[in-house]
């Protein structure tokens, strides 16, 4: 099962600008990590006779939002706050659509039926009205946000698996497998598991990116993570209210979660392209 | 053709027993009292009031009766009454729809428009024009909806103020600010969505230049530009149709978030105000109209597909 590293598929793949988006990624993810500690401020701490001001001020890198709170801690906690339910979110995603599309995938038949099913129940509603609704009967947070996304980004991974998987079930490993009478779990997770791991790893940045970009749509919506707590999708909404006034906020927020949601999508292209050299042609 | 309409009709159908099933059911897996959660928890309704949820939701009578009256209604149009005003939903959601069907229409008919001829163009062209092809999709894909649609209030409106910052006269009342109002709505939501018809009508006319009959035109002498236009694109029209059905749940998703930006006085605004307010029936009645619309734009996307490719009608 040990694959040679293949360098030079590697060196292809990461073009320079997909390495910028990989150091990019590397850097919202240690300021999302490290955000209580590097922060200047306190992201909740009000100072309202100084509120909005410019981007270089003495003590304020990035300036001041509507309530004299600090920018650049706000941006620092709200990448922590949307990396926090887009990584939970995926995770489930990933658990539980793998998991569907391995049984579905390997069993076939009534299980097939089954586990399909339930993928296509999810794909019938347009995502971000689902989620509105779960949001109405729950009520909004970071929990509900990570299951809410968790089942709606089920069917990516579910649909994937189970199309890998029914390429790889009759191989000659799989059969030797079964010859010795290894027990089904030991099937799915070493023989078969290995072999589709690729697409899978380089859909997880995907997901990623999507969760960013659909948590951050209803903390915008003011539906999502509410104020005061700091969220890339609240500071636009909020530099939209008073863009009028000064639009500084609005500008940055909008770079930092655009920024965040491209990079995540070309590493996951990167990815792809590395370990999963038959998607190329497709595309 | 007959039959393929008739099974295509009959999926649509049960798809939507699922769905208006799956909505039903979403209520009744509320912990505890449904009527103590939609209330807000302890927001200071009254026993009273609770009751009054009840009694209104139908809560206090049995669950196979509830479901009957809820499809019931629902087929016969009824909606129930908003929580918070007393009204019927179905007449809100009735006095909003055109102009949500209209922002969804325009911003089909521009996501078309562009798409279509910037990947054919790409595709045809390769090399630099396809690489710029890609990066602007890129970026065009990865732009969060709601930034662009803030972003172009803050240029086209509060800047230059060239284009209203919100809101939507009728059409009857005023063409001209009529089309005013529509056009930064329509051309934000529109903007990923040609992004996914670019990159798809790319792909396929790529793939269908390859093929052994583009060779064999040309070699009889018909121009590049003649096969291109006649065969190739009309050819790779398929796949761009299948994504097109793919991607129209995300389109919906993102005209939800679009009216909120531009304060456009459709069903979704009505909705998130719903969701806030957690007006249940209201939230339930738009949820089951945008649920229904999107079944809808499948059926007609699956029968154009039919129409287009008749082998699809097999299936």
């Amino acid at each position: 099962m040990m694959q040679r590293l293949d360098t030079r598929r590697l060196t292809r793949s990461f073009t320079p600008l997909r390495w910028a988006a990989f150091a990019f990624v590397v850097l919202v993810i240690l300021a999302a990590t490290l955000a209580p500690w590097i922060s200047p401020h306190d992201p909740l701490a009000q100072d309202i006779p100084r509120r909005f001001l410019p981007i270089g001020s003495p003590d304020h890198l990035l300036g001041t939002d509507e309530f004299g709170r600090d920018l650049l801690s706000r941006l620092l906690h709200g990448a922590r706050v949307e990396l926090v339910v887009a990584l939970g979110a995926s995770l489930v995603a990933a658990v539980l659509g793998i998991t569907l599309g391995l049984l579905g995938g390997y069993f076939g038949r009534w299980v097939e039926l089954l586990t399909m099913r339930t993928v296509e129940v999810i794909l019938a509603f347009p995502p971000i009205v689902l989620a509105l609704l779960i949001v109405t009967i729950y009520g909004s947070g970071q929990s509900t946000l990570i299951v809410i996304m968790g089942l709606l980004f089920i069917p990516a991974f579910a649909r994937l698996t189970f199309g890998q998987t029914l390429g790889v079930r009759s191989a000659e490993y799989v059969e030797a497998a079964r010859a010795f009478a290894a027990p089904t779990g030991v099937i799915l997770a070493r023989a078969i598991l290995p072999n589709v791991s690729g697409a899978l790893i380089a859909q997880f940045p995907i997901t990623l990116a999507n969760a960013i970009l659909l948590g951050s749509g209803l903390s915008y919506l003011g539906l999502g993570i509410t104020p005061p707590t700091p969220s890339w999708g609240g500071m636009v909404a909020a530099g939209q209210r008073f863009m009028p006034v000064d639009p500084t906020m609005l500008i940055i927020s909008s770079i930092a979660v655009t920024l965040t949601v491209l990079s995540f999508g070309l590493l996951g292209d990167a990815l792809r392209d590395w370990l999963d050299p038959k998607s190329r042609r497709r595309r | 053709m007959v039959s393929f309409l008739i099974r295509r009709i009959a999926t649509a159908i049960v798809l939507a027993w699922v769905v208006l099933t799956l909505i039903f059911f979403a209520i009744h897996t509320v912990p505890g009292d449904p009527a103590y959660q939609l209330a807000g928890g302890d927001s200071g309704f009254t026993e009273e009031g609770l009751q009054q949820i009840r009694e209104s939701l139908g809560l206090d009578r049995p669950l196979g009766e509830q479901y009957a009256n809820y499809l019931l209604g629902v087929l016969g149009g009824d909606l129930g009454e908003s929580f918070a005003t007393g009204q019927p939903v179905a007449q809100s959601i009735l006095r909003r729809l055109p102009a949500t069907l209209q922002l969804i229409a325009a911003a089909a008919v521009l996501a078309i428009a562009a798409g279509i001829p910037f990947g054919a163009w790409a595709g045809r062209r390769r090399g630099m024009a396809d690489a710029l092809m890609t990066s602007v999709t890129s970026v065009a894909l990865a732009v969060p909806v709601y930034v662009v649609g803030a972003l172009a209030v803050l240029l086209f409106s509060v800047t230059w103020r060239l284009l209203p910052a919100g809101g939507l006269t009728p059409f009857a009342e005023d063409p001209m600010g009529f089309l005013r109002g529509l056009l930064l709505p329509a051309v934000t939501l529109s903007l990923a969505f040609s992004a996914v018809v670019a990159r798809m009508t790319r792909t396929a006319v790529i793939e269908t230049s390859d093929r052994d009959w583009v060779r064999t035109a040309t070699s009889f002498g018909l121009t590049r530009r003649r096969v291109f236009n006649r065969y190739v694109l009309r050819n790779s029209m398929n796949p761009v149709v299948t994504v097109v059905g793919l991607e129209i749940g995300s389109f919906l998703g993102a005209s939800v978030i679009i009216e909120r930006v531009f304060n456009y006085p459709g069903i979704s605004t009505l909705l998130i105000d719903g969701v806030s307010a957690r007006d249940y029936p209201v939230v339930q009645g738009v949820v089951i109209v945008i649920a229904v619309l999107f079944i809808l734009i499948n059926l007609v996307v699956d029968i154009l597909y039919g129409i287009l490719d008749p082998r699809a009608r097999i299936r």
